[in-house]
This record gives structure tokens, sequence and C-alpha cells, in this order.
């Protein structure tokens, strides 16, 4: 019984780290209609910027993480604007744009593994490794801030996205992009924007999962395909679906390998993704659009 | 003393000639915007490498390789025949990483992470091909074929009605032709072929592991077909050789390898990424990408 | 054709309401209503690219209701579609070429057997049409009007014993107007059972032998030209209340 209660923390915790990087990823595809696999640039910036300012130049650590947390939001930013918005006005296709952005996600990992090497760095804040035990679970000081800050987080998104006028202009974009523009709606603010959050999402979940296992070159492809994953299982055009989808995918890793050998971790959210593509692409919370 | 390294990039050039002619098949002439086609290679070779480390001969396990790869093809087309456009693309991503999971997790069969080593070398006729010269003629020899056979089809009746399917899957249909049908053809074809390429690299390069089948590899062999152009046979070949020609020049730069070889996936990625923005028809393509 | 109690519901709207026609034989038959009546999506559930939720369909005898698309139209029904289904990098001639062999759907034959040369019998579909100059142009180089010249020879050249035609006129200049009603009628003459969606009023009326008339999912009134130029209900329904 402890042990089934433990996997669950266990996958409430990586469900709330795919639901960062998937609701950013949601957020984006309601937005602006496509596919932004690049969004796990965000995820390997902030890493390694924290651990560049961090870890090897010493820097304090709250100011290494603020400014991991603008770069990453702003490269998301920079990718739309350097790559995306050039080949939307060209009326690129949606698979050109699903292309370029895995491009541009291998062009970051090998980037990033070419400055600093293929193996894992460790952030070394180790403070934040202190477990606790509460009842028959154990559980890390930096993963109960991971369950805390995505609940914040989630919470303060719905309220944006729901009492804000910024928000309200968001949810109209993705609507309705035309109708939004004739109503004064400035579409490319809003994709900017759009971009930001999900980009400073997407780097706090980076942040997070560096101090709670590591950095690698590798990490922005995995989070991007959980991510992925999560927002298909969910229901892509649901932000909150594909939150629900990530606790699910977060929940069925982590008891799937009480009967699997741990290898498999991974295979189980790629079989659940093929899966869910070909049975139910639309999700199950999604409510509105149909796939095509 | 340059001789053996130009046998060497011949090589690979027909390996992955074989393999880009046979994704602008499906993608450039079908429409069908596999980008599993990746895992259809690594099938073949991993299928050839199986078989003929546990002593089947050579011409079989190759043959084996097209046969199962194409069955594998038939299964993607079979599996997501309900998706259109950018989903069944997803889809076929989504094929290609469970292919990879699966290369990755069942080591009693696929040895992992670690691969399979000591890929033995082809032997045809009693006699085995150990020297990259003659390798580098068997190759040639089954990339003519190949593309000859390939270009037949395209430039045949048969190949119309792909392209037909490509611009327009329901006008094609109200004309009465049963394009699911033709689907499964285009892949079965593409599918061997990616096979065989992959059964040629395996027993050349004498060893695989399932990295050498994923995204990075997809991103190089995207990167020929669409800067060749899409529906075009002679662009695949061409930008094979320009692209191949690169990467393995790039070796002989002074740097370690574990900087050269991100570098090199670092080119690739920005060329893709300029020629999609600026040139997305590439060098020979008539076709957009829709 | 007898096309009986067909109803249609997209996700809460209803499409079609138990719309039933009769299509006689050599006849044109014309189906005319305001926007979002339901023209369109009658076409697409006879032509089997839409299943509908009630009513049945009977073609020569024959409950095509259920059937597959491409099977539909193996069966001999030719259709246009509103918004011109061509293939933007295939030329003219390639076009007919498709409509009128049957082999090419074998790989191994079409890749063998050298193309028979049927350069004649193109010649003699495109002649009405007045596109045996562009015989080798790209639709992609074609003007709106040839596009729709294209796709009614295309509907006409391939194997049929009716032509379903969704707006032939849409768009088009007076003269091509014109060019394509005389298309029509001859093809009536010879005896073609020809079933017609248009907006064009006059158009209908010069050409059409009998009339349905649709709005909101419903029929509102069927008959001859001259029956329905003074039906109130369609008068109505065009206007708006």
């Amino acid at each position: 019984m402890s042990l089934l209660l433990q996997v669950i923390v266990n996958g409430l915790i990586a469900g709330s780290i795919y639901a960062l990087v998937s609701c950013g990823f949601s957020l984006i595809y309601n937005t602006n209609r496509f596919m932004h696999f690049a969004h796990g640039v965000s995820v390997l910036v902030s890493g390694y910027i924290l651990f560049t300012l961090f870890t090897l130049l010493n820097f304090n650590f709250y100011f290494a993480l603020i400014s991991s947390l603008v770069y990453s939001s702003f490269i998301g930013f920079l990718i739309f604007r350097i790559v995306y918005l050039p080949l939307q006005n060209r009326k690129a296709s949606n698979v050109i744009l699903l292309i370029a952005s895995i491009s541009l996600l291998l062009l970051f990992q090998n980037l990033l593994q070419m400055i600093y090497g293929a193996n894992v760095k460790d952030i070394g804040f180790t403070d934040i490794k202190i477990g606790y035990e509460i009842g028959d679970v154990i559980i890390t000081q930096n993963q109960i801030i991971i369950l805390i800050i995505s609940i914040i987080l989630f919470v303060s998104l719905f309220l944006f996205m729901n009492k804000t006028k910024l928000g309200k202009n968001m949810r109209a974009v993705s609507e309705n992009k035309e109708l939004a523009s004739i109503v004064g709606i400035n579409s490319k603010k809003v994709s900017d924007l759009s971009f930001f959050i999900g980009s400073f999402l997407g780097g706090i979940a980076g942040v997070l999962i560096s101090l709670e296992q590591n950095v690698t070159p590798y990490m922005g492809t995995m989070l991007t395909i959980k991510g992925f994953t999560s927002s298909i299982i969910g229901g892509i055009f649901s932000v909150p679906g594909s939150i629900l989808g990530s606790y699910i995918l977060g929940l069925a890793e982590n008891l799937g390998i009480l009967y699997l050998p741990s290898g498999y971790k991974d295979a189980i959210s790629f079989v659940l993704l093929f899966l869910f593509l070909l049975l139910k692409p639309n999700g199950l919370f999604s409510s509105k659009r149909r796939v095509n | 003393m340059i001789f053996p390294y130009l046998i060497h990039i011949l090589i690979l050039i027909g390996i992955y000639s074989i393999l880009s002619v046979s994704l602008n098949l499906v993608l450039g002439y079908s429409g069908l915007l596999n980008l599993g086609q990746i895992a259809l290679f690594g099938i073949g070779a991993y299928t050839s490498a199986l078989l003929s480390t546990n002593g089947v001969p050579f011409v079989v396990s190759f043959i084996l390789a097209g046969i199962i790869s194409a069955i594998f093809g038939l299964l993607l087309v079979f599996a997501t025949k309900k998706l259109k456009g950018d989903y069944f693309a997803l889809a076929s991503l989504g094929f290609a990483f469970v292919i990879y999971s699966l290369l990755l997790n069942l080591k009693e069969i696929t040895n992992g992470p670690l691969g399979i080593t000591s890929i033995p070398k082809p032997t045809l006729f009693g006699f085995i091909i150990k020297e990259n010269f003659y390798f580098l003629l068997l190759v040639l020899i089954i990339c003519i074929i190949s593309i000859y056979i390939i270009n037949k089809i395209v430039n045949s009746g048969f190949g119309k009605l792909l392209s037909a399917m490509r611009d327009n899957e329901l006008g094609l249909k109200v004309l009465g032709k049963n394009t699911s049908k033709l689907k499964y053809k285009a892949m079965l074809i593409s599918g061997f072929f990616a096979g065989i390429s992959g059964s040629l690299y395996a027993h050349y390069i004498g060893y695989i592991e399932p990295n050498t089948f994923y995204l990075t590899e997809l991103i190089f062999i995207l990167t020929i077909v669409i800067i060749g152009g899409i529906a075009s046979i002679k662009g695949s070949v061409i930008s094979t050789f320009l692209i191949i020609a690169i990467s393995e020049t790039s070796r002989f730069l002074p740097f370690p390898s574990s900087i050269v070889g991100p570098a090199r996936q670092i080119v690739y990625s920005v060329i893709l990424l300029i020629i999609l923005i600026f040139k997305p028809r590439g060098l020979y393509g008539r076709i957009d990408l829709e | 054709m007898i096309i009986k109690d067909i109803s249609k519901n997209f996700g809460g709207i209803k499409a079609l309401n138990s719309v039933s026609l009769e299509i006689k034989k050599a006849k044109i038959t014309a189906i005319i209503g305001p926007n979002g009546s339901g023209k369109t999506t009658l076409f697409n559930i006879i032509s089997g690219i839409v299943a509908p939720d009630n009513g049945n369909i009977m073609f020569q005898e024959k409950d095509i209701t259920k059937m597959q698309d491409f099977k539909i139209a193996n069966l001999g029904i030719s259709r246009t579609f509103q918004d011109v289904k061509l293939f933007k990098n295939l030329s003219v001639k390639d076009h007919i070429k498709i409509s009128l062999t049957k082999d090419y759907e074998s790989m191994i034959k079409s890749a063998l057997k050298k193309d028979k040369n049927i350069d004649k019998e193109i010649e003699s579909i495109l002649k009405p049409f007045n596109l045996n100059e562009k015989l080798n142009d790209y639709v992609s180089d074609l003007s709106y009007g040839q596009r729709k010249l294209l796709d009614l020879a295309v509907a006409v050249s391939k194997n049929h014993s009716v032509l379903m035609l969704d707006e032939p006129v849409a768009g088009v200049n007076p003269k091509l107007r014109e060019l394509i009603s005389v298309i029509l009628k001859n093809l009536s003459k010879k005896g073609e059972t020809i079933i017609l969606i248009e907006h064009d009023i006059n158009f209908i009326m010069s050409l059409a032998d009998y009339i349905y008339v649709l709005n909101f999912g419903s029929v509102i009134a069927h008959g001859p030209p001259k029956k329905i130029k003074n039906n109130k209900k369609v008068l109505e329904a065009y206007l708006g209340e």
C-alpha cells in the first residue's frame, strides 16, 4: 500500500513537470495553430543558464534562477519572430512548421552538447534534495516545491486567461483569428505573448527538473515529447485538458514501471502517444474542435 | 591515398540515395507526410543485421529486410488511415518513437542500447565482399536498379495517380480511384527500398544501435529530401551527394569529434531552416509541401 | 435515382431534414435554394463522401446509401465540386488521361505497358470546352474560367450515367456561362441525366426540366420551372422573411 502511495506521489510530481511543459505547448498551439516542437528549447535554455550562472560562475542562486527564466521566455519569443513568423508570412503549411521546429530543437540540443559536452551536469543545489517522510511516503523539498509551484502557476494561468483583458484577447485569437483582428486585437502581439508565457512555463519546468535530476542536452527533446504526448492525451485544444493529460501520463509511467522494467518508462509514453494519435486524436477532454 | 576515402563517400551516397528517393516517393509523389521513414530504415538495418549474425545468408537477409520494412510501412498506413495531413505526420513521428523505443528496450532481441556489432560483410555466390571497392560495386548496382524502378513507377500512369492523390485526394476518389489502395502500394515500395538501404548500411558500417535511427538521422534525411526538392528524384540524388560530401569532408576539420559531431548536426539544422524559409521547393522541386 | 427521407445532423445543426427527390433519366434536375440550405450536403451524401443519419438512396435499382465514395463513382456517378477539385501540378492532358484510363491503378501493368495513344480521344473530349490549346498547361497556369471548364470536362469524360454538377457557373463571366449552358444543353439532348446545383436563377430556368427548392434542409417546393417561378414560398425563401 505504501509503495502504491509513493508511486502515486512520484506520478504526480512527474505529472507536474510534464504539465508545465504541456500547458505552455497547448497554449502556443491554441493561439498559433501549429505544433511548436521546439518548445523544449525553453527547457534547455533555462537549465543550462542556471547551470552556467550558478554552478559554473557561482552567481547568487536566485539571480541565476531569474535570469534563466528571463532567457528562456525570450528564446521562445525569438524563435517565433525569427523562424515561425517568416514561414507563416510565406504561407508555409503546418508540416513545414513542424519540420522547422524539430530542426530548431535539434539545433539547440547539439549546440549545447557542443559547448557543454554530452554528459549530465548536476546543479549542485543540495539543500533542496533533503527528503522528508510524510507518512509512508518520501518526498524531497524540491519535489514539494514542484507540486506547489505548479498549482500556483496553473491557477494563475487560469485567472489570467479568464479574468484579464490580455488573457481574454488570447482566447479570442485562438477561437477565431480573423474575427479577433476585425475587433481590433493585434494577433501578432497575442502570439508574442503566447510564446513568452508558454516559454516561461517551459523555463520553470527546465529549472525544476534540473534541480530535481540534472542537466543534459537531451532533456529538451525528452520533455517536448512528454509534453506533446500529455497534450494529445488530454486534448491539445484545451489547456486544462493538457494539464490533466500530463498527470495521467505521469501516473501511467510510474504505475507502469511497477510491472515493467524501468527502462520501459519512456516506451510507455511513446506507446500512449501513438495509440492516442490513432484512436483518440482529440484527446480525452477536448470538447470543441474536431481534428480536421 | 584519397581513393579509399572517395570509395567510402560514394558508398554512403549510394545507400542514402536509395533511402532519400524512397522517402520522396511517399512524401513528394504520393503526399504521405511520412516522418517515420527513418524507422523503416532502422527496421531494415536491424532485420538484416539480426538475421545475418545468426547465419542467414546475405541475399536472404537483404531481401527480408526490404520485405519486413515494407510490412511495417503497410501497418503504419493501416493504423493511420483515418488521419489527414499534419496529424498523419505526427502519427508517423509517433511511430518512429515507438520503433526507437522498441529497439532500445527489447534487449533480448536487439541488444538494446549496446546495439549489434560485428555484422558480417555480405557474401555473394560464395564470394565475401571484404574490400570496400567491391562493396561499392554492389551498392552502385543496387542503387541504380532501385532508382530505375522508382523512376519508372513515378513516370508511369500509376505515378500520375499518386501525384493526383497528393494534389487532391478527394478529387481522385470521385474519379473512381481507390486511393486507400494507392497509399498501400506506394508505402509498400517505399518501405521495401528503405529497408534494403538499411540492410546495406548495417553491412557496411558493421555496427548499428537505436540512436542511429532517431531524430538526428530523421533531420538528416529530411534535409536531403527537402533540399533536393519534393517530387524530384534527380533532386534527391544530387542533394544526397552534396550533403554527404559536406558531412564526410567535415571529418577533416581540426577539431575533436565531440565538437565536430554536434557541429555537423547544427549545420544540417541551419541549412534545413534556411531552405524552408527561403527556398522551400529546394533545388529541383516544383511542388510545395502541403 | 431515388432519394428518400435523407436526414443529416452536424453537431446540433440539422443540415437535411427528411429530404426526398426523384432524379429522372435523361432530364436535367436542378436543386436550388439559399446558402446553407443543404444542397452541397445532399450532393456529398449521394456521392458517398458523407454518411446520412437516416434515409436511403437507390441508383439504378442499387442501394448506394452506405457505399464508399470511389465505388459510387465507379457505378457511373460523376460530380464536380463548388471549389474546383483539380490536380494543381498535373497538366490538362493528364487530367483527362487519368479520367479515361482504367489500368493506371495497377502499378506493375502501368509501369511495364506502354501508354496507349489516346490523343485523338482526348482532343475530341476537350473540343467543346476550348481547352485543346492548353493541353500541356498545368492547372496552376489556368484561369478560373478554364479551371471550371476543365472540371466539367473531367466529369464528362469519366465513364458515367449521371452528372452531378455543383455550381458549374459560379463566378464565371457571361460568355463562359453561355458556353457552359450550350455544353449542358447538348449533353442533355444526347440523353444525359444531369443534376445541377446553382444560384443563378436565370441559368436554371433556361436549362432545367425539373426543379427542387431547398430551404433550411427541407424541400419547400418542386416542379417544372414554370411552377417554381411564381411560387410564393420560393420567393420568400430567397428574399428572407
